[in-house]
C-alpha cells in the first residue's frame, strides 16, 4: 500500500463551462456593474459606463482600480478579494465567481484594463476562452499575462487617472437589447441610482441614464417596513411595500430584494400565499445580511432565509388582507370602500391615516372608438357563432346563437339570453358577459359558451316557455349531452 | 309619475303589437329614465328578460333619426344587443344594409340576423384586435419572444408557444381563436414591461409600432 499525491488542478474548460449560465446578457452586465460599485473610492459617487458599440461591450468605471498584484488575485476563479483588498462594509462581491462568470457568459474573449489611484501605470489582462480550453491540464494552463504600460488615452480607460474597464467581445448574443438592458440596470441598482451614483448605457442609437424603477401603488397603501427577527433581533429588514393599482396575472408582484443596493431576487411571492387576489401586493426589501449565489440572481436558502420567511408570514398577513378585499368585488372602484380599507392598512402597522388621500378608482384603458360617442361594436362584441339548435315537440326547431359581450352589470348574472319568436323561426340569442368576475380567472371559454348556453335553455324553457322545472331540466341536460359528445357538432 | 304607475305604462307599450320598435323605444326609456327604476325589476315585471329590456334602452340613446331608421327596418331582437353597442355610424351601416338585402331577397335574413349586422358594423369599423394580431408577420412575433426574454417577460411555456406560433405562421398557417387570445394576453405581457414601445431605444421602432398598432396601444 502506498501514497501517491497527485495534482489535482481544474481543467482550464472550466473558463468557459462557468459560462453557461441561465444569466440574460442585461443581467451578466448588471454583475459587472456591481463589481464596479465595490471599487468605490470611499464616498465618492460612482460613474459607471456600458458601451455597447462597435460588437463589443465595455463596462468602465471611476472606482479605485486594480494595483498588478490584486488584478493578479482577480482574475483567479473563486478568490475571496477580501483577503487582498480593503472593501469595507456592504461589499457585493463574496465568491470570486461574478465577473468571470458574467464575462464568459457574455463573450468569448475578454479584457481588464485597470488603473490603480494614485498609480501612474495601466494594468491589461486578456482572456481567451477558446484557448483555454484547448490548453491542457495542469498548473501552466492558467498563467494569466498582465502587462503594464504607461497610460494609454486611446484605451478605453481613456484619460481617467483611475478606474478599471472589462471589454467583452466576441459576443454570443449579437443583438442584445439595449433597453432591456437600461430597464435591468435601473432597476437593479436603484437604491445607488437615487443617491446619486450614474450608469450610463450607450450604444449606435445615442446614450441613456438608468432610471430607478417607478411604481404605481394605490395611494395611501405604500407602508415602510423596518422590522427585526432572529437572535436578539440580529436580522434587520427594511424597505417598503404597498397594493398595486392593478390585480396581475402576470407574476409581476411580490417582493424584490436587494442585497447591499443590488437586486438579487425579483418578484419573490415566498411570504404569501401567490393568488390573483394577493397580485396587487408589491414591495422591495433591503437583506444585507443574507448570502447571494454567485452570481447574484437568487438567495442562498440557508437557516437565515428560514428564519426571515417565518417572520415575513407573519408580518405581512396584515397587508395580505388589505390585498385580499381590496381585490374583492370591485372594491377598488369605490372610494368610501377603499379609503377605509387604507386606513385600515395603516392602522394596522402603526402609520397614521392618510389625511385627504385620492383614491382614484382602478381605470382600465379605454378601448379604440368608432366615434365621439365612444361606442364601437368592435370592442364591445367579442365573438358571434352559432350553437347546436334546441329541437322541442311543441315549438320546433329553436335557432341559438351565442355572443360575448364586454362589460357586467354588478346586479347581473354572468349571461342572460334574449328570445325572438317572431319570425318564422325561433331564435335563442345567449350573452355572456365577459366582465363579469366569474371570469377573471380567464376561464376555458368553450367551456363557458357551453355553460351559458345550457343555462340559457333552461331559463327560456322556465321563464317564457313555461315548462314546469323538471321536463325542463330533462331537455336542457339533452340538449347538453349532444353538445358534448364527440362528433355531434361536426355531423351538423 | 310613481314607479308603479311607469311599470304599468311600461308593460303596456311593451306588450302592445301595433306599436312600432321607435314608439317602444322611445316611450319604455323615458318613463323608465324618468320614474327612477331598475333593470332587473322592471324586466320581470313586464316579463322580459334582462339583456332584451337592457338592449332595447339602450337604443333609446340613439338620435331620432336614427331610432326612426330602426323602428322602419325594424330589426330582429337579437340584434338589438349588437346594435345596443354600435357606434351611429355602424349601426346605420347595418340597418341600411340589413334593410338592401330585405329588399332584395324579399325576405328577412333568416338564421342569424345578429351575426349578418355584426358583420356589416365590423366591414366599416375596421378589423378587430384579434383580427389585426393574427395578421401579424413571423418576424414580428419572433421579435416579440426576444425582446419579452431580454426583458424577463415570458415564463418557459409562454416562450415555447411564440416559437411554435412564429413557425407555424411561416409556412403560412392560421392561428386559432385560442391561439390568438394567449398571443394577444402575452403582447400585453410584454408590453407592460417595455419591452415593445413606441420610440423605442433598440433600433427596432417599425417592428415595434406595427405591434403596438395591432394591439391598439
Amino acid at each position: 500500500m502506498g501514497i501517491r499525491i497527485v495534482k489535482n488542478y481544474p481543467s482550464p474548460r472550466l473558463m468557459e463551462t462557468i459560462g453557461a449560465t441561465n444569466q440574460k446578457p442585461s443581467e451578466a452586465i448588471g454583475e459587472l456593474v456591481a463589481n464596479c460599485f465595490d471599487a468605490r473610492i470611499s464616498d465618492e459617487k460612482m460613474e459607471i459606463c456600458v458601451d455597447m458599440r462597435d460588437g463589443k461591450i465595455v463596462v468602465l468605471d471611476n472606482g479605485k482600480g486594480m494595483t498588478d498584484s490584486v488584478l493578479e488575485k482577480a482574475v483567479c476563479i473563486a478568490e475571496d478579494m477580501s483577503q487582498h483588498i480593503e472593501r469595507g462594509q456592504g461589499a457585493k462581491g463574496h465568491f470570486g465567481m461574478g465577473f468571470k462568470t458574467s464575462c464568459s457568459t457574455l463573450g468569448g474573449f475578454y479584457e481588464i484594463y485597470t488603473r490603480p489611484i494614485g498609480n501612474q501605470k495601466e494594468y491589461h489582462v486578456a482572456f481567451d476562452i477558446s484557448d483555454y480550453s484547448l490548453r491542457p491540464s495542469g498548473a501552466d494552463a492558467w498563467d494569466v499575462q498582465i502587462e503594464d504600460s504607461d497610460f494609454n488615452i486611446n484605451g478605453p480607460l481613456e484619460n481617467k487617472s483611475h478606474g478599471t474597464a472589462f471589454v467583452i467581445s466576441h459576443l454570443k448574443d449579437k443583438n442584445i437589447t439595449v433597453s432591456a438592458v437600461l430597464s435591468y440596470l435601473g432597476e437593479a441598482f436603484k437604491g445607488h441610482i437615487e443617491t446619486g451614483d450614474s450608469i450610463v448605457v450607450i450604444d449606435d442609437s445615442g446614450s441613456y441614464l438608468a432610471q430607478p424603477k417607478k411604481y404605481d401603488f394605490i395611494q395611501g397603501t405604500k407602508i415602510d417596513i423596518d422590522t427585526a427577527c432572529g437572535p436578539n433581533d440580529c436580522f434587520r429588514i427594511t424597505g417598503w411595500m404597498a397594493l398595486d393599482k392593478i390585480t396581475h396575472n402576470d407574476g409581476l408582484y411580490g417582493f424584490n430584494i436587494y442585497r447591499n443596493n443590488q437586486l438579487v431576487l425579483k418578484w419573490d411571492k415566498s411570504w404569501f400565499r401567490a393568488h390573483l387576489m394577493t397580485s396587487r401586493i408589491i414591495g422591495e426589501v433591503n437583506l444585507d445580511f443574507l448570502d447571494a449565489t454567485f452570481y447574484k440572481q437568487g438567495l442562498q436558502q440557508d437557516e437565515k432565509w428560514t428564519i426571515i420567511n417565518v417572520h415575513m408570514k407573519e408580518y405581512l398577513k396584515d397587508i395580505v388582507k388589505a390585498s385580499n378585499t381590496v381585490s374583492k368585488q370591485g372594491n377598488v372602484s369605490k372610494p368610501a370602500v377603499l379609503k377605509k380599507i387604507v386606513d385600515d392598512l395603516r392602522n394596522d402597522y402603526g402609520e397614521d391615516p392618510v389625511i385627504d388621500a385620492k383614491t382614484e378608482p382602478e381605470t382600465s384603458e379605454p378601448s379604440k372608438t368608432a366615434d365621439d360617442t365612444g361606442k364601437s361594436v368592435q370592442g364591445a362584441i367579442k365573438n358571434i357563432v352559432k350553437e347546436r339548435s334546441l329541437v322541442l315537440k311543441k315549438e320546433g326547431e329553436i335557432l341559438i346563437s351565442y355572443l360575448e359581450k364586454s362589460g357586467s352589470d354588478k346586479n347581473r348574472g354572468a349571461f342572460d339570453y334574449i328570445y325572438d319568436d317572431t319570425e318564422d323561426v325561433a331564435k335563442l340569442q345567449v350573452i355572456l358577459f365577459r366582465d363579469h368576475p366569474l371570469f377573471e380567472k380567464n376561464p376555458n371559454w368553450e367551456l363557458m359558451e357551453i355553460v351559458a348556453t345550457s343555462d340559457a335553455i333552461y331559463r327560456l324553457l322556465v321563464e317564457t316557455l313555461s315548462y314546469d322545472a323538471y321536463e325542463a331540466r330533462t331537455i336542457r341536460n339533452e340538449w347538453l349531452w349532444k353538445r358534448t359528445a364527440k362528433g355531434e357538432i361536426a355531423d351538423e | 309619475m310613481n314607479k308603479t304607475d311607469a311599470l304599468e305604462s311600461i308593460k303596456e307599450i311593451w306588450n302592445n303589437e301595433s306599436a312600432s320598435l321607435g314608439e317602444k323605444i322611445l316611450k319604455i326609456s323615458t318613463e323608465f329614465y324618468a320614474s327612477g327604476l331598475d333593470v332587473e325589476s322592471t324586466a320581470a315585471y313586464v316579463h322580459t328578460t334582462e339583456s332584451e329590456l337592457a338592449a332595447l334602452l339602450s337604443l333609446g340613446e340613439f338620435d331620432d333619426e336614427l331610432i326612426g331608421l330602426i323602428s322602419k327596418v325594424n330589426p330582429p331582437k337579437t340584434t338589438w344587443t349588437i346594435l345596443s353597442c354600435a357606434s351611429e355610424e355602424e349601426a346605420r351601416h347595418a340597418l341600411v344594409e340589413y334593410s338592401k338585402y330585405q329588399q332584395e331577397k324579399g325576405e328577412p335574413v333568416a338564421d342569424d340576423a345578429d351575426k349578418y349586422f355584426y358583420q356589416s358594423m365590423i366591414g366599416i369599423s375596421g378589423p378587430t384586435i384579434e383580427q389585426k394580431v393574427s395578421g401579424l408577420s413571423a418576424s414580428a412575433i419572433k421579435h416579440a419572444l426576444k425582446k419579452g426574454e431580454d426583458f424577463n417577460a415570458l415564463n418557459d411555456k409562454e416562450v415555447k408557444f411564440l416559437k411554435s406560433i412564429s413557425a407555424q405562421k411561416k409556412i403560412g398557417k392560421v392561428l386559432s381563436e385560442k391561439q390568438i387570445n394567449w398571443l394577444i394576453a402575452i403582447f400585453n405581457k410584454i408590453i407592460t414591461k417595455g419591452a415593445i414601445a413606441r420610440n423605442s431605444i433598440d433600433g427596432d421602432q417599425e417592428i415595434c409600432d406595427k405591434i403596438l398598432d395591432a394591439m391598439e396601444k
